[in-house]
């Protein structure tokens, strides 16, 4: 079934995808599934393993599913502080 | 409390948010800009982060600290945009009954927020050149 996902883009992820949110209609079932058809999408370089899923504002797990009107984030390794 | 702030900190207004007369120490770290960054001049930091997950994230740490040392108070806030060298980049306080706790819980705050909390920083050097410190 297709959903329509909510996509925002951080750091070196917007940069490389060139735009800060994108809705995408996807199939994915899960965040890694999802991060994996906009890595080949983007042709992002970073490995699902090198970030970490966020769904509507809460950090979860790669196997987290997805569903219709979700907003995702995917987090690069943190450097504030 | 955990906020973020596209200006200057203003330290005299976060220290005067503490008022915990339980509380005998209050220490207070300040992350500042250094002009150097791997072996290169820094002419300025850019700092993204989103408050929802930043704050949540803070929040997580701040209860795993209690459970180890008797906080009182903390108060942290971080700057996002530009920030110049001098500049005050974090500013976290944490108060407790004795000194020993607020040093070692100050510390394990601030070093669980640069490990954890999603704030990103590009460091901008002379002649133009920038990185996204920590990218993957």
């Amino acid at each position: 079934m297709t959903k329509k996902i909510e996509v925002c883009y951080v750091a070196m992820l917007k940069e490389r995808v060139g735009r800060g949110e994108e809705s995408v209609e996807t199939e994915a079932g899960n965040l890694e599934a999802l991060y994996g058809e906009l890595s080949r999408r983007h042709e992002l370089p970073w490995p699902a393993s090198a970030m970490r899923p966020a769904l509507n504002d809460r950090i979860v797990s790669w196997d987290t599913t997805i569903k219709d009107g979700d907003r995702v984030m995917f987090l690069p390794p943190p450097s504030g502080g | 409390m955990f906020t973020l702030s596209d200006t200057p900190i203003d330290e005299a207004a976060l220290r005067a948010e503490f008022s915990a007369h339980t509380a005998g120490a209050l220490v207070v770290f300040e992350g500042v800009v250094r002009d150097y960054g791997h072996g290169r001049k820094v002419v300025r930091l850019e700092y993204e982060a989103t408050l929802a997950l930043a704050n949540a994230e803070y929040e997580a740490i701040v209860q795993e600290a209690a459970r180890v040392y008797p906080i009182i108070w903390t108060r942290c806030t971080h700057r996002v945009g530009t920030v110049l060298p001098g500049e005050t980049a974090i500013w976290l306080g944490v108060a407790s009954a004795h000194r020993g706790e607020a040093f070692d819980a100050c510390r394990y705050i601030i070093d669980h927020i640069k490990a954890r909390v999603p704030i990103w920083k590009r460091e901008c050097y002379e002649g133009g050149e920038s990185v996204w410190i920590n990218s993957p």
